[in-house]
């Protein structure tokens, strides 16, 4: 699948490796372009804790996310990630 | 000594129905359940221990049937039904018993509550945990749980589901939801899985578990209701101290944080980053000189709390259940 979703609270799954997503609200994040604010939450990457919002984008045992977004579905965040 | 077995009459908990998976589950136990019936009801003389799959069964309580394939949703997120291959308990390098409260470890279902809930019971009693699941030597395993309501009974009744050994995943390593604990001989231990899985046939899939309560769950498991207390409401040495003394009378214990989103910033950064909104630990221990508590997080032990201290804690968890000793 290219594109992962993970739900706040979770651990998701990330070709292998589990990362958990922790809680989503409205902050300041690193996007790929710079700073940004909005809707964003912390994924828990082997390296650490990293908050991420729509257009950031982390690598995960060398292999590249981009976030698509960080969304309230049913009164929760969800993350939706797509492999670059 | 025969004893009563508590539970509804009738069977008002059942799953509703769905379409049958690829693997045909539904063993049928009317056989052994109509030898059990003629044992305890013609007088048989034989004396029977009543365990609570025993008790299921005697009042009716068996849910065999379809299992819990995966869902159309599952399969778009790449999961199929996987066989895990394995047995329910195995003993793992540094574990004192083969029930270890480290082999519970939440997947991508948001249902934390229960994962904590299975921890807690599994440190506290781990012969609680082996009561409830029986492998049947074919693949598939009854696995009791404690259901309430319906009935005349106010008491959670035991309620038997049998389950194979298919589970969402996407590959026969990597489940989507709760993780295999230890591996051994016989493959990868199935305990929590197992447990999680018959939860979700309880109410008809994997989804419908999601979020829950912990003191709720932990009744699942045990048929004992929770205690819950208000950590806020508690000064940090009597808070200590009733966590403390539940946790040396082998009581398990479980907590819940506050949706944080809803918190001051104030208190946010009272969390230390592996402490989330919204998301249920299992207390480890408590040091009642410093004040401070130790936590297990579902994610598994890299995420664990050490040494929150009593006073941040109380600003970020909502309730603490405690369960009852074993008995």
């Amino acid at each position: 699948m290219s594109v992962v979703e993970i739900e706040e609270t979770t651990v998701g799954d990330l070709d292998g490796v589990a990362v958990p997503f922790g809680n989503a609200w409205d902050a300041e994040y690193h996007a790929a372009t710079g700073p940004a604010r909005g809707y964003s939450g912390v994924l828990f990457l082997p390296g650490g804790p990293v908050r991420v919002g729509a257009g950031s984008e982390v690598t995960v045992a060398g292999q590249g996310w981009r976030v698509l977004e960080v969304a309230r579905r049913g009164g929760h965040g969800v993350a939706r990630l797509e492999r670059v | 000594m025969l004893a009563r077995a508590h539970a509804p009459a009738q069977d008002s908990m059942a799953p509703a129905a769905q379409p049958a998976g690829p693997v045909a589950a539904g063993r049928g136990n009317g056989f052994r359940a109509d030898r059990v019936k003629a044992m305890v009801q013609g007088g048989s003389g034989e004396q029977i221990a009543i365990t609570p799959d025993l008790a299921a069964m005697i009042s009716g309580n068996e849910v065999s049937g379809p299992d819990v394939p995966v869902t159309e949703e599952e399969k778009g997120k790449g999961y199929s039904d996987t066989q895990f291959k394995g047995t329910p308990f195995v003993k793992g390098a540094g574990d004192t018993n083969d029930i270890d409260a480290n082999d519970a470890v939440q997947g991508s279902l948001a249902n934390c509550y229960f994962i904590a809930a299975m921890e807690a019971v599994a440190r506290a009693n781990p012969e609680a945990i082996r009561k409830l699941i029986k492998d049947n030597g074919n693949g598939t395993y009854d696995v009791t749980l404690y259901i309430s309501g319906g009935g005349w009974s106010w008491k959670a009744a035991p309620k038997v589901f049998t389950v194979d050994d298919y589970f969402p995943g996407k590959s026969s390593t990597n489940p989507a939801y709760a993780k295999t604990g230890d591996s051994g001989e016989k493959g990868p231990e199935l305990w929590a899985m197992l447990l999680e899985k018959a939860y979700a046939k309880s109410k008809g899939s994997y989804k419908d578990i999601a979020w829950g309560n912990t003191g709720a769950a932990m009744e699942l498991l045990t048929g004992q209701g929770a205690q819950t207390i208000t950590p806020a409401s508690y000064s940090d040495e009597k808070l200590a101290e009733a966590i403390d003394k539940a946790i040396a009378e082998k009581r398990p214990v479980a907590c819940a944080t506050k949706d944080l989103e809803k918190e001051s910033e104030e208190v946010r950064k009272l969390a230390p980053s592996n402490v989330v909104g919204k998301h249920a630990y299992a207390p480890i221990s408590v040091d009642k000189d410093k004040k401070t508590i130790t936590l297990q997080n579902p994610w598994g032990a890299s995420y664990q709390v050490n040494d929150l201290p009593l006073a941040s804690f109380k600003k970020l968890y909502h309730s603490v259940y405690i369960g009852a000793a074993a008995q």
